[in-house]
């Protein structure tokens, strides 16, 4: 008998015009891997919610259909007794945590269920083990880092003794090392304890060596079930929906000769299919003649730059000695894991803080830290959560909000653009009464985007511009940021951890690891240090992984997609 | 030149109206800064943060350490004010104990003594009885008559001398158990006094959003700046720069409660879902895993408690201690 059987599901949010999900129906075995795919809005996050119980008994709506887990119809039980057999894990590790330290977290579920003190003590014990998290147990939570905190969600969901985990995008808000360990955490609960995963996830390339089955979702139905290696044999559907096809199976595609209709789905089984024919050979030839990185034009005066800076809070030393630059109309990227120093760096920058020691410049002057409404005439700072660049009730006033709000003595100084110019630029005319809070997640992202623009910038930085994004939305906020550069001659500095947008867009990057520049130059480049950029709690796509691999881990630069590493593999005389 | 600035100051009208509004106003200035240049916008994250330690206060039964301020707070209502500063002082031997970091005494030290100060002050300008006349050490001019008080009293300031003595009290012995005790371990010692669960999940929300809610405070004031919105402080000399200034601060506080209140309903709603999915409320009787079996260190504690609320009854059995006002 499978674990969950979902029969002819239909669910419509209260005033929608339209159902989240139409005609749902499925079954997931026990103990089988289910990636959810689709683009934002599909109705895989409602799915999840239907399938952990809380549609309808907690978000309501109008719902048909039946789910079952095993032969007991989900709507007949109490949230609480549903939360025993499928127990769902939310986005953000911070507010789905309910104590502040990680024993009273996991225990709560079972005190709830007011179990004897050493069955409590049984299950605390065993959802720790599983989540490789014993030692963490007498810790405060706010110490821990998001993919530990993420796994003490896990853990608190497993000590409710669940058999499935419904997750919901757990690894959005997480660095590469986060990510990895949650998903390396999924993967040990799937194939050593025989628990039932369901995944809803837009970082599929990482996670689709694992999966035993993918269901891609497309407005409210799903339009794909199949294994992993046959899901992607109509990839022209995945790309028509904004969903990243991994980079394995895309070569795949392109090289039939090698691949011979068998799909791979990791580094590995490609290297293994790959690294003995002629490909590889070409591959290795090319690596031999390339040419060094080309050094940068210093004769401009940089945009921005930190000269010796050091920064502390109490005891901990934050940036270490940091002399970098940053070049007009450059796109730099900065990675690194979470904590190592990467905001501070900006915010640096900024003037949201001072420096411990050490001189940061826009051009020629020295940047003052708390002088934010001056500085911001130059440098503009794009926040993480786009929420919490909006203050007024309509797309209008949103962007004349700075204007309205400068001293009377700065009014002097006029917009760059105008209203409608505005509108236009962040493709938001039709909306310009519309309420900020109405738009969708990429519209707010580009309506804080165009506030900022009002100053006319010259320097952008972007802290995370597309986290919380799938892939075709993230692409589009990057494209459109792409033009604007390309028109009106910014300086960007990322903050990412999305290293396809760094590979796609980023003239330079630079990888920052506890607290000090670890390396330095174009991403071709960098990416070709896979150990050492694993080091810095680092993971370059999977096309960058496979090209260093080929080349024996000595690849001077590798490529950055699917593309360009084709035109790697082929004999270098029959390039022009 | 002296008599001529008293002769000034307190014998002119324009002189006792200057001196009459700097102290009207000076303290309710001053004091917000103090406590924000002593905490700061970052220091209010951890006001009330459990800080580990291996220290037998840590250690002791938290069911103890809940009663404790309970205990104090009620016993200092009954002293008189001799006897409050002489329970402060009893207040003190566990942050002795303790040992606290300077940045949470540094905390602490402002939130005892802002409240205080602010008492006494009020207190000197408004407990003023009818034959309080000869007490008054500052009389307002005409000019201040709608302060609706007459003046600056000494009854008043030793008044809420003796008021502040309560509050310090109060704080103090609340604070240890904050600054000690693990919150899950405040709501097990509240469940073990029979408080209904939601007020113990109540708390633990409220504590675990707090920090959040001041780090999202401090964005929002950054991105207005970053937006344009000119929250630059003047320096302490540019006196008319700073009327402007404060009015700017204030008129953040309606632009940034939208999204701060949008924030905290998204994120307290997915908190809400997770309490229920955790069977929250499920069972009438929830059990802990805590366990917590009387030590010495309890017992001595148990003894030193009871000895003070004894001691206190016997004081004012015998009228030596009982509060006069």
């Amino acid at each position: 008998m499978p674990d969950i059987r979902v029969d002819n599901l239909s669910f419509t949010y209260p005033g929608a015009s339209s159902p989240a999900l139409k005609k749902i129906s499925l079954s997931v075995p026990q103990g089988e891997f289910l990636l959810l795919a689709g683009p934002s809005g599909c109705g895989k996050s409602t799915l999840a919610l239907a399938l952990a119980g809380l549609i309808p008994t907690r978000i309501s709506g109008s719902l048909r259909g039946k789910i079952y887990f095993g032969d007991k119809d989900t709507r007949t039980l109490d949230i609480h007794e549903i939360a025993q057999s499928i127990g769902m894990v939310f986005q953000n590790p911070d507010e789905q945590l309910i104590h502040l330290d990680v024993e009273a977290e996991v225990a709560f579920g079972p005190e709830n269920l007011a179990l004897p003190r050493t069955e409590i003590a049984h299950r605390v014990e065993a959802s720790l083990h599983y989540t490789g998290m014993d030692q963490f147990r007498k810790q405060e939570i706010f110490a821990l880092s998001g993919g530990q905190k993420q796994r003490i969600a896990i853990a608190a969901t497993l000590a409710m003794q669940s058999r499935v985990l419904v997750l919901d995008e757990p690894t959005s808000d997480l660095d590469p090392v986060g990510t990895q360990d949650v998903l390396r955490v999924l993967r040990t609960l799937n194939t050593q304890y025989h628990m039932t995963i369901v995944l809803v996830e837009h970082k599929i390339d990482e996670i689709i060596p694992w999966v035993d089955r993918v269901l891609l979702m497309d407005q409210g139905r799903i339009v794909i079930d199949k294994p992993p290696r046959q899901a992607f044999s109509e990839s022209a559907l995945w790309h028509n929906l904004g969903v990243a096809v991994p980079q394995m199976v895309q070569l795949a595609h392109a090289l039939p000769d090698v691949f011979q209709g068998q799909t791979p789905l990791s580094v590995d089984e490609t290297y293994e299919a790959l690294h003995n024919t002629h490909y590889a050979q070409s591959l290795l030839q090319r690596n031999d003649i390339l040419i060094p990185p080309q050094t940068p034009n210093f004769s401009t005066i940089p945009a921005l730059s930190w000269e010796r800076v050091d920064l502390t809070y109490d005891k901990k030393q934050v940036l270490k000695h940091i002399t970098m630059h940053v070049m007009p109309q450059e796109w730099l990227a900065i990675v690194g894991a979470n904590g190592s120093g990467k905001t501070s760096l900006a915010s640096l920058a900024m003037g949201l803080q001072s420096p411990t020691s050490g001189v940061i410049r826009h051009h020629d002057k020295i940047v003052e830290a708390g002088q934010l409404s001056r500085q911001a005439q130059k440098i503009a700072y794009l926040f993480q959560a786009a929420d919490n660049m909006l203050f007024t009730a309509s797309v209008e006033e949103e962007l004349l909000f700075g204007v309205k709000h400068q001293k009377k003595r700065q009014n002097t100084a006029a917009m760059h653009f105008t209203l409608e110019q505005l509108l236009e630029i962040v493709d938001l005319t039709s909306y310009r009464k519309s309420n900020p809070f109405h738009l969708s997640h990429g519209q707010r992202k580009r309506l804080a985007l165009g506030a900022l623009l009002t100053r006319y910038p010259e320097v952008l930085i972007l802290d995370e511009p597309t986290t919380g994004q799938d892939e075709g939305h993230a692409n589009a906020f990057l494209q459109f940021l792409q033009q604007l550069r390309e028109l009106n001659k910014f300086t960007y500095m990322m903050i990412t951890h999305h290293m396809d947008a760094v590979a796609r867009y980023a003239s330079r990057m630079l990888v920052i690891k506890d607290g000090q520049v670890f390396m330095d130059g174009p991403p071709e480049y960098v990416f070709a240090h896979v150990d050492a950029l694993a080091s810095a709690g680092i993971l370059p796509m999977p096309i960058a992984q496979l090209h260093s691999r080929l080349c024996n881990d000595r690849a001077q630069r590798v490529s950055l997609n699917v593309k360009s590493f084709l035109q790697s593999l082929q004999p270098l005389e029959v390039l022009p | 030149m002296i008599p001529a600035l008293t002769q000034f100051f307190f014998h002119t009208l324009l002189g006792r109206t200057i001196v009459g509004y700097f102290l009207f106003f000076s303290v309710p200035t001053i004091l917000p800064t103090v406590l924000i240049l002593l905490i700061g916008v970052k220091g209010l994250r951890h006001l009330f943060s459990y800080e580990p330690h291996p220290t037998v206060i840590h250690k002791l039964d938290p069911r103890l350490k809940v009663l404790y301020p309970f205990t104090i707070g009620l016993v200092s209502v009954f002293l008189n004010w001799n006897f409050v500063f002489l329970l402060l002082a009893f207040t003190l031997i566990p942050w002795i104990l303790v040992r606290p970091s300077q940045r949470r005494i540094r905390v602490v030290l402002a939130l005892v003594l802002t409240p205080a100060i602010g008492l006494v002050w009020s207190q000197g300008l408004f407990y003023i009885t009818k034959n309080d006349a000869a007490h008054v050490l500052f009389y307002f001019p005409p000019t201040l008559s709608w302060y609706g008080t007459p003046g600056l009293s000494s009854t008043g300031l030793l008044y809420g001398l003796q008021q502040a003595g309560r509050v310090m009290v109060a704080t103090s012995s609340s604070l240890i158990l904050l600054l000690t005790t693990k919150p899950s371990e405040i709501i097990w010692a509240f469940y073990q006094f029979r408080m209904p669960p939601a007020v113990g999940l109540a708390f633990t929300a409220a504590l675990r959003y707090l920090p959040q809610l001041i780090e999202r405070m401090t964005v929002l004031l950054q991105v207005m700046q970053i937006r344009g919105y000119d929250l630059t402080r003047p320096r302490w000399w540019q006196l008319h720069l700073w009327p402007n200034y404060i009015a700017r601060v204030f008129a953040t506080i309606p632009i940034v409660t939208v999204p701060l209140l949008i924030g905290s309903l998204r994120s307290t709603s997915v908190m809400a879902l997770v309490a229920d999915a955790r069977a929250f409320g499920a069972k009438p009787n929830p059990t802990s895993l805590q366990e917590h079996p009387l030590t010495i260190n309890d017992r001595i504690a148990i003894s030193a408690l009871a000895s003070v609320v004894l001691i206190t009854l016997l004081l004012i059995v015998f009228h030596i201690g009982n509060r006069t006002a």
